[in-house]
């Protein structure tokens, strides 16, 4: 049997005749992976995650969790599941005491079990003093709290999580990613979907990219970083202001692939190639052209620089 | 993995009764169970206090029973409207699906949870009003005025009860928004349907034997000796009456139609 | 006076004899349109002849059941009146009709009814010859010699009965509980089957 505990095989899903939201994505996470699942908004992270935890069907293709087709056997399959999607609603006129209780015997844990993990749980969310409380008094960020509660009150081997610091302050924000570091130690599989690109790099080992509901790139983050180390980013400072004409004429060398302009002398530019020669040849190539020099620094680019540049390939923004 | 049979059974009647249970509490904190049980006391009382002050009661215990029970289906009908109006659609407005579809439950069972957890409440509130209707009887006319004519009401009252549910259920399977399933469903029975009827007796001058609320006249019917005093709230006495048994097979066939149809629909709308 | 007055006046006393007659009048009434029926002077009753009495078998009679109803009829008058009908109607609707003569002193005529629930109301009608009608519509009120009506209230019988709503409820909610079992039944059913699963 293998380790894979979410799979997706080609997965697609349509909205009437024109939209895909997801197109043919496949994917395997393997125990205790954390993976991030990046994407512009309408790429189709959250319905794919919608799909993963049986909120919609697929049109076609399958999810599995377990090994177990989530979608023809929900109860088996999303048994060890948490769950965190989009901003849901919580139930105003009831308590966190309550609401709580209620997952807790539909995951079939005993009362013993749920009293004492209420406790655990409404601590590590910092709502112990509003056990009781009625949830309509709640701010939005306590809301999001709680549900981060219920996802992980039946200590589930297996967390999905859709945008999981949406309406949460720093202070929350560093508690979430320390959560999850936490899941990280206890072999937890966390699936997560984020826009906060930091916070994905910061806690995940592999990150896949989404773009118009296809799979454009799976990498792990530390391949990523390296991929960056290469120095393909070089800030540039000229002596003097440079003209459409220079530009146009920078641009055209082949060792150039993109320029991203600062000011009318300080540029960003891209490389070709990420090897450390091509960053001197690139140098030798301008200072040939004409072009007057005064600062020229290779830049490590991180994930976001990645993400935006991947995006920038795909067209989107 | 897989489970045999028999616990799959069982887990789905598990699942079913946590949901019921969870829909009892959300309808007493919402102070809806407060609300109807209230007025299935109030109502009734209504019709003991204002006699006994400034007029006479009526000269049989059916009789009374027959004025009382007149307002039975508005209690049905307001009741029925509270407690099953936003039950299906709730869940989608609010969002609150995004925690509640997202677990090991089949959405069939939770659907089908919210139901009954809507029809229990609502057969309470009936209960209620008969008993209050009851003790009223053995006070003015002594336990003799208990007639199986008052037994019978109450029990096509229960059966008229879980058609109407059923059809405000179906509303809330349906339709977008809590405030137009409910109140689409307290108007189709108040208002639509029995205008329907109306429509159908008196200017077309056919029976409308179909539709579920012309059936609720037997609620009152039953007591033979009395003549008939209204079709319902705001109603006149029609040139028809329902035939017993052809009313409690539309009123039973309302009920499972619709039932099935609703968790049919229900089921497959998703959290999209 | 002369003879040919005498003669024009016995020939109008002969004529007025003639139209007097009530086999005359009848049939001239007969050939008349209904408008003009309306506008013949309506003879009185006959004054010897009375309904004194209607009787029931049973005075709290219950829906259904047979009731004879018992018509008492006085002739005060020296002859057997012949030529009459005793007409029972409940409210408009006739229940039966009887060609009567009348012996003088008190006749009694018994008819049968089959009760109906509710408040009734028994009229009796004692009139002349035999009207050859369907329903109340065809009656001319000249033709009534005497009426006689009671009010009457029947026990209805109870509407249905009360095992029939206890099983519409009890199969409700075996259906509504059992409803819960479908997924499970039917998925193992599927499963089975090995056939493409419906989800459910």
């Amino acid at each position: 049997m293998d380790d894979c505990i979410i799979r997706t095989e080609n997965l697609v899903k349509k909205f009437g005749d024109n939209i895909i939201a997801v197109d043919d994505v496949s994917f395997d996470i393997d125990k205790g992976e954390v993976v991030g699942y990046l994407g512009p908004n309408g790429a189709g992270k959250t319905t794919t995650i919608k799909i993963l935890t049986n909120l919609i069907e697929p049109t076609s293709g399958t999810a599995c969790i377990n090994g177990i087709d989530v979608n023809k056997y929900p109860k088996e399959a999303l048994k060890d599941v948490g769950s965190l999607i989009g901003v849901p609603g919580v139930y105003g006129y009831l308590t966190p005491q309550e609401v709580l209780t209620y997952f807790g015997k539909v995951y079939r844990m005993s009362q013993r079990e749920i009293d004492q993990r209420i406790e655990e749980v409404l601590e590590m969310v910092n709502l112990s003093d509003w056990r009781h409380s009625k949830i309509e008094s709640f701010s939005t960020g306590m809301e999001r709290r709680l549900a981060i509660g219920k996802s992980i009150f039946h200590e589930p081997s297996i967390l999905i999580l859709d945008e999981p610091v949406l309406g949460l302050d720093p202070e929350g924000i560093r508690e979430m990613r320390e959560l999850i570091k936490s899941f990280q130690k206890k072999e937890v599989t966390v699936f997560l979907s984020s826009h906060l690109l930091d916070e994905v790099s910061k806690v995940c080992d592999s990150v896949i990219f989404l773009y118009d509901g296809k799979v454009v790139e799976r990498d792990s983050v530390e391949m990523i970083d390296q991929m960056m180390k290469q120095f393909r980013l070089i800030e540039v400072e000229f002596l003097n202001d440079l003209s459409e004409d220079d530009l146009r004429r920078l641009d055209e060398l082949s060792i150039i692939e993109d320029i991203e302009k600062i000011n009318r002398r300080k540029f960003r530019i891209t490389k070709e190639e990420g090897d450390p020669a091509s960053t001197a040849h690139m140098l030798r190539s301008v200072i040939e052209e004409g072009y007057d020099i005064i600062s020229y620094s290779p830049k490590k680019s991180d994930l976001e620089d990645f993400y935006v540049s991947l995006m920038g390939e795909r067209g989107g923004a | 993995m897989m489970k045999t049979v028999k616990e799959d059974i069982k887990e789905d009647l598990k699942n079913t009764c946590l949901t019921v249970s969870f829909e009892l509490k959300k309808h007493f904190r919402m102070k809806r169970m407060i609300i109807s049980f209230g007025l299935a006391i109030g109502l009734p009382l209504i019709f003991y206090i204002v006699p006994r002050i400034w007029a006479s009661f009526p000269d049989t215990a059916e009789g009374f029973a027959t004025l009382n029970l007149s307002f039975v289906n508005l209690l049905i009908i307001i009741s029925g409207s509270l407690f099953a109006g936003d039950a299906v659609v709730g869940e989608f407005e609010e969002k609150t699906g995004l925690l509640l579809f997202s677990t090991p439950q089949r959405h069939s069972t939770i659907f089908i949870g919210k139901y009954i957890g809507a029809l229990l409440p609502t057969l309470a509130v009936v209960s209620i009003y008969y008993l209050t209707t009851s003790l009223e009887i053995v006070g003015i006319y002594g336990t003799g005025g208990l007639s199986i004519e008052l037994f019978q009401s109450f029990i096509i009252s229960l059966v008229y009860t879980t058609s109407a549910v059923s059809l405000i259920f179906f509303f809330s399977s349906i339709l977008k928004r809590k405030i137009t399933s409910t109140l689409l469903g307290f108007f189709s029975l108040i208002m639509i349907l029995p205008i329907i009827e109306s429509v159908l007796q008196f200017l077309v001058e056919v029976e409308p034997w179909y539709i579920l609320t012309y059936s609720a006249g037997l609620i009152t019917d039953v007591f033979v000796s009395v003549p008939p005093i209204g079709g319902g709230p705001g109603g006149q006495v029609g040139q028809f009456s329902p035939d017993f048994y052809m009313g409690l097979t539309i009123m039973v066939l309302h009920t499972l139609v619709l039932f099935f149809l609703s968790v049919f629909i229900a089921n497959r709308r998703r959290m999209e | 006076m002369r003879k040919k007055d005498l003669y024009k006046w016995l020939s109008v006393l002969v004529v007025i004899a003639i139209l007097s007659s009530p086999t005359v009048e009848s049939s001239l009434e007969d050939r008349s349109s209904p408008a003009e029926q309306d506008t013949l002077v309506n003879e009185p009753a006959v004054e010897d002849l009375n309904i004194t009495d209607m009787t029931f078998s049973d005075d709290e009679p219950r829906e259904d059941q047979n009731v004879t109803i018992t018509i008492t009829v006085e002739n005060k008058g020296t002859e057997e009146q012949r030529n009459l009908s005793l007409i029972l109607i409940n409210i408009d609707q006739i229940i039966s009709l009887k060609e009567v003569s009348l012996a003088p002193g008190n006749n009694s005529f018994p008819f049968f009814w089959q009760a109906e629930g509710g408040n009734q109301n028994i009229t009796a009608l004692l009139v002349r010859g035999t009207p050859d009608m369907e329903d109340i519509s065809d009656f001319r009120s000249e033709d009534i010699v005497d009426t006689f009506s009671v009010d009457i209230w029947v026990e209805p019988e109870s509407m249905g009965d009360i095992y029939t709503p206890l099983l519409a409820l009890g199969l409700i909610i075996v259906v509504l509980f059992g409803s819960a079992l479908i997924p499970s039944i039917w998925r193992a059913i599927s499963d089975r089957g090995g056939h493409k699963r419906r989800k459910f």
